[in-house]
């Protein structure tokens, strides 16, 4: 026999040995016969029991997973356990390999199938009802389905229900073996700390808040009655309790309870008051508040049906009874008279009904207003007031008195200034965020949100100190957070540092805890070391106050490890956790997962405030989870007011999802209500950009330049100012002679231009952050390696540098060595039997030295010696090949196809390193794309004579289109 | 199998939530992830999280804007490729948390999950050709509507998987041995081609050499 044919002789094998048994196979007593369903682990077969001569179902495991094989004998035993005409029967079992059992055979259909035809909602109620009975008895008996939902519940042809699928049913009061672990200490110390199996596998559509966060020690009979509530929802208003357009974004819903829609609904649908009263019961997102098991459900159902037939009965008799009185009256009566009684009858009906009708709406008056207050002791303040406008469109129904109306008029008033309190404090957690962006805006929203809470900031510090000290217990720590929050940005903006030590001595006198004063006096005195030595408090607020300050202060590995160990004492704790999370976002390479695992657990802290919500939605956009991402805005914006960075955040979801006109409705809306802050005009300059407007974009970008005092999003982050008129456009808004404040964005345009030597003119007098580590790079092009290394001294430990701006000064160092050597070396011939390790060096100071064809030739070797590509090598490459072009008319179209292969590799390098998904290889990426597009030494490849040959020209363009494209690409906001 | 369906019709109409069609995925698919992720880990602590690694690599497939939305269906390596991908990737994540979770705990003294990227590859393509070949044989057995058909499915079965000679199979089965040679022959020509079928099945834009070239490669996997 041929190789071949062994190779097919060993695929059968494996086919058929692996396919597990099929038709005509006997199991137990049982000969399979056609296969009738199929799932993820296992076949049902119809199969022939020929000792009884009946058609049985046989279910076939089809995996050995020790894990599924128990669960799947569980399956078994609770089914053959449970007799109720509700639950299929299990008629015998087998081991195996593989395991099987016979059950009886079912026909029918799912009550999903049912519910998608949308006919009349009494048999699904029926159905519903024997369904409810049947997990009636298994609560009964200690068992638990955990997977209840349309798909699991067969309904037979004579409307017969059969409650299917127990693979994941557990016993109350033993050891879950189905569902792994049981307890919450558990869940949340697995490994990795995600769902486990028993919840993953659930039907998040149908799924109680406490399953879909794994909490299983929680999930009992009440579990089961949520997922009741949740069919009974579906049967009422066609859609179950969470709709979303995907699995995770549906996980997400039920993990967070978010039942707010599906009891929108339930309200507005035409169904039975009391069973969407039960179907709200069932639907309450703490299981305490449920009915107890399936049997309390069950028994309102049928309360609810006796009453409905109670009510037909009575209505008959009342109709015959009129008949009778008809009948009567025409015998007895003269016409006159009875038209007299059905005129008294009718006057009396409609007056009945009107004051029916006037108690109906005092009694919903009275439950609106009660949801209301309990919607305000929950600190649900929008929910509230939309409560009590509902109230106030029934005042004249239900014909309210004076005392009822002011009664409501007060709860109004109380609830928008609780609101207005709770949206300023909130605001006050989140601005320092943005500070570093847009400080002049920062100091106007910090100024706005204190003078909300009714403490205006300009007067004087004792006097705001007394003012602080007045509130209510529950803002004050709030408040002055916020007040430390504020100095310590401004301490890191450096703009204000007199402003900063002001607001310190504020806080000072307003907050007598020796600890914090003791932190408050050394940021004062600007002492990092002893600002290290500084024992954390042990409060998670105050850990995050030293983390910050540490942070400012450029001890970034101190301050992580302050929030690492104060993480580790409190697993709960919202300020440390929104922290981390921040700065594992921001980290390099992005800490994804910490971010994300950190921001639920501030979310759960703080389940009523947006800002942990919109920090979530942040990190999971930045995943590109956008639709959950989506979901976590509107939740945050039900919660309160957003501020200015949550509104930003919530744009920024929207344009990445290319949801571009309700972006462009969003930043209009928010430029006409905060018409004084930067981010707004940043965005609609973006969106005209992006639409071509490139006029439009221009006059929204400078007007977003003049909101600013000095534009550090150049070099922070992607300013559409630069991005969409480039450098020159920059310098039209700086100006010829730019102040101090904002030298360096001229200085960073002109570095772009590659005009160093009049970028270190406009340095000179700039004052600004990031201006030490511009000028350092300044230096660096022009040579003067010496003195670059001195402006890298000055930036470390003042300003918050990149990973690679920390790593610069070694650089220059290397080339300050090097090029003292350079001086002695005079020939090109010399510098060809320089060894690999110096090509890099060599070739580099040549490009800066002017000697163009040497730095050309040692930077195509040095290239090619690598293992990888450098982009930052590349692109010098390409400017020396340029360069070189120009004086050598021979080799100028060889030099130029060495410039474009250069930048070619680079590109691809820089793409792959987008792929690593970093906000800081985003940001990185973009600005190296910037210099391609601006650097004047590139501009005779970038534009290029108009007689260069089609074969030249097009590798050229098509370059410059994908360096166009990715660049844009990378305009996002982030 | 409907006319025109290809693994990419399957897929789509599993990420809109098609509940046949996510039976159907996680019938063809899930045991491959399973067994491959169950390998990797057998020997980390990450062995009890198989389920959970499997759960999220069905979650991947279907995520709006996730791996299937930038997908390049006419890439050589077609679904397979894809199915890797998300696996790996998955994997990896795992693998990741649980050195995070490690140096937060400093746990010592467990062995470490296999983290080279190359047994990955060879451990999935080999559980790929074993998740083929059994559907083309769950193919083979939903084609064969007469008992005819249906006893040369069993002859393959007897022959190759149980090893039982042809000569014995005749006697269990009173039958002519040169009839059972014959009629093993067909079998074996229409197992063919429900494998060709199946791989084309996966490569909707291969010609009919490629997935001949495809299948030998398959084999030699095996």
């Amino acid at each position: 026999m041929s190789d071949p044919e062994r190779l097919w002789d060993r695929a059968i094998g494996a086919a058929f040995g692996g396919a597990g048994p099929g038709r005509g196979q006997q199991l137990g007593r049982f000969v399979l016969g056609a296969r009738v369903g199929v799932g993820a682990t296992g076949n049902v077969f119809r199969a022939h029991d020929p000792d009884l001569g009946r058609e049985v179902a046989v279910k076939v495991l089809r995996t050995d997973a020790p894990e599924l094989v128990r669960r799947f004998h569980r399956e078994a035993a609770l089914c053959a356990r449970l007799q109720h005409p509700g639950i299929v029967p299990v008629y015998e079992r087998g081991a195996g390999p593989p395991p099987w059992f016979a059950m009886k055979l079912i026909t029918g259909r799912t009550l999903l199938a049912l519910l998608a035809e949308r006919g009349a909602a009494e048999p699904l109620l029926a159905a519903f009802t024997h369904v409810c009975d049947a997990l009636a008895y298994a609560h009964a008996n200690g068992v638990v389905h955990r997977d209840l939902k349309p798909a699991n519940i067969m309904v037979g042809e004579f409307g017969e229900v059969q409650v299917l699928d127990w693979g994941f049913a557990g016993e109350a009061g033993t050891a879950d073996e189905a569902a792994g672990p049981v307890d919450g200490a558990a869940a949340a110390h697995s490994p990795l700390g995600l769902t486990l199996v028993g919840s993953v596998f659930g039907t998040p559509p149908y799924m109680a808040p406490e399953q879909a966060r794994a909490e299983l020690h929680r999930v009992d009979a009440r579990s089961d009655v949520f997922s009741l509530g949740a069919i009974l929802c579906e049967i009422l208003t066609g859609a179950p309790p969470y709709v979303a357009a995907d699995q995770a974004a549906l996980l997400e819903l039920a993990r967070l309870g978010d039942l707010g829609p599906a009891i929108d609904r339930l309200v507005c649908c035409a169904g039975p008051a009391e069973l969407v009263a039960l179907a709200r019961q069932c639907l309450s997102p703490g299981s305490e508040d449920r009915p107890a098991d399936a049997a309390e459900v069950a028994a309102a159902l049928h309360e609810y049906a006796s009453s409905v037939a109670q009510r037909l009965t009575d209505a008959r008799a009342t109709l015959l009874a009129q008949l009778r009185t008809q009948r009567l009256r025409r015998l007895v009566l003269l016409l006159g008279l009875a038209l007299l009684a059905v005129v008294v009858a009718t006057v009396w009906g409609l007056d009945r009904m009107a004051r029916r009708r006037v108690e109906g709406a005092r009694v919903r008056l009275r439950r609106t207003m009660q949801e209301a207050i309990q919607q305000e002791a929950n600190q649900r303040f929008a929910a509230a007031l939309r409560g009590v406008e509902r109230g106030a469109a029934l005042l004249d129904e239900a014909a309210a008195t004076a005392e009822v109306r002011a009664e409501l008029a007060t709860l109004r008033t109380r609830i928008a200034a609780r609101q207005r309190i709770r949206g300023a404090l909130a605001a006050l957690e989140s601005i320092g965020v943005d500070y570093a962006d847009d400080p002049p805006g920062a100091e106007r929203a910090y100024s706005q949100a204190f003078a909300e809470v009714g403490i205006p900031s300009n007067q004087s510090p004792e006097r705001i100190a007394r003012q602080v000290a007045d509130l209510p217990t529950d803002d004050r720590p709030t408040l002055i957070r916020a007040l430390d929050d504020w100095a310590a940005a401004r301490f890191k903006a450096r703009v204000q540092r007199s402003g900063a030590g002001d607001l310190l001595r504020v806080v000072q006198l307003a907050d007598s805890d020796p600890w914090r004063q003791q932190l408050r006096a050394t940021v004062i005195a600007d002492d990092p070391a002893a600002l290290e030595q500084i024992v954390p408090s042990g409060d998670g607020a105050d850990t995050v106050l030293l983390a910050r300050a540490l942070f400012a202060a450029g001890s970034h590995e101190r301050g992580r490890a302050v929030l690492e160990a104060a993480r580790t004492a409190d697993p709960s704790n919202f300020a440390v956790h929104y922290e981390l999370a921040t700065r594992a976002l921001l980290a390099e390479p992005c800490e994804l997962q910490l971010a994300e695992s950190c921001a639920r657990v501030a979310v759960a802290a703080r389940a009523n405030s947006p800002a942990p919500r919109t920090l979530l939605a942040r990190v999971l956009r930045h995943a590109g989870r956008l639709v959950e991402a989506s979901a976590l805005h509107r939740q945050a914006r039900e919660l309160g007011t957003l501020g200015v960075w949550g509104e930003a955040q919530a744009i920024g979801t929207l344009l990445l999802h290319g949801d571009v006109a309700a972006a462009q409705r969003q930043a209009e809306a928010l430029a006409r209500a905060a018409p004084d802050t930067a981010f707004s005009h940043d965005v609609l300059a973006f969106l005209a950009d992006r639409r071509g407007d490139t006029a439009a974009a221009l006059s929204a970008a400078r007007r977003a330049a003049t909101l600013r005092a000095r534009f550090t999003g150049i070099v922070r982050h992607h300013w559409i100012l630069f991005l969409a008129g480039g450098p020159r456009a920059v310098l039209g808004v700086v100006g010829d002679e730019p102040t101090p404040g904002n030298a360096i964005e001229a200085g960073y345009s002109l570095y772009c231009l590659g005009r160093f030597a009049a970028a270190e003119r406009v340095l000179r007098s700039a004052s600004a952050v990031g201006v030490d580590a511009l000028r350092a790079r300044v230096s660096f092009e022009l040579g003067r390696y010496a003195e670059a290394e001195e402006h890298c001294a000055r930036a470390r430990g003042k300003e918050d540098l990149w990973v690679d701006e920390h790593r610069f000064a070694a650089v220059c160092a290397r080339f300050r060595r090097a090029a003292e050597e350079l001086a002695s070396v005079r020939g090109s011939a010399d510098l060809r039997d320089l060894p690999p390790a110096r090509l890099t060096l060599v070739g580099r100071l040549c490009l800066r030295v002017g000697r163009h064809a040497d730095a050309a030739e040692l930077l195509e070797r040095a290239c090619a010696e690598r293992d990888r590509v450098v982009p930052a090598l590349e692109r010098e490459l390409a400017i020396a090949a340029v360069l070189a072009s120009r004086s050598d008319p021979a080799g100028a179209l060889r030099l130029r196809g060495v410039a474009r292969a250069a930048l070619e590799r680079a590109l691809a390098a820089l793409n792959a390193r987008l792929r690593l998904g970093s906000m800081a290889a985003q940001r990185t990426v973009l600005m190296e794309l910037c210099r391609w597009q601006w650097d004047e030494r590139l501009a005779p490849v970038r534009e290029g004579p108009p007689d260069w040959p089609v074969q030249e020209a097009k590798p050229w363009r098509e370059l410059w289109g994908a360096v166009a494209r990715t660049a844009a690409a990378l305009r996002m906001p982030r | 199998m409907a006319p025109g369906e290809t693994c990419w019709t399957v897929i789509e109409a599993a990420a809109d939530g098609d509940p046949g069609a996510r039976s159907a995925f996680a019938r063809a698919y899930l045991e491959v992830v399973r067994v491959v992720l169950s390998r990797r880990w057998a020997r980390s602590p990450l062995r009890d999280a198989v389920e959970d690694g499997v759960q999220e690599v069905f979650a991947d497939c279907f995520k709006a804007q996730g791996p299937l939305s930038g997908l390049d269906r006419e890439h050589p390596s077609g679904f397979r490729g894809f199915l890797f991908g998300v696996t790996r990737i998955v994997a990896l994540r795992f693998e990741e948390g649980l050195q995070r979770d490690r140096r937060r705990q400093e746990m010592v003294g467990s062995a470490e999950p296999s983290t080279e990227d190359d047994d990955l590859a060879r451990s999935f393509d080999r559980e790929w050709a074993r998740a083929l070949v059994r559907q083309a044989a769950h193919r083979h057995q939903d084609a064969s509507v007469d008992e005819r058909a249906w006893q040369r499915c069993e002859l393959l079965r007897l022959r190759f998987s149980e090893g039982v000679p042809v000569r014995e199979i005749a006697t269990r089965w009173a039958a002519d041995p040169a009839f059972l040679h014959h009629e093993l022959a067909r079998a074996r020509t229409e197992f063919r081609q429900h494998l060709l079928a199946e791989i084309a099945f996966h490569r909707p834009q291969a010609t009919p050499g490629e997935v001949e070239r495809e299948c030998r490669e398959l084999l030699e996997l095996l």
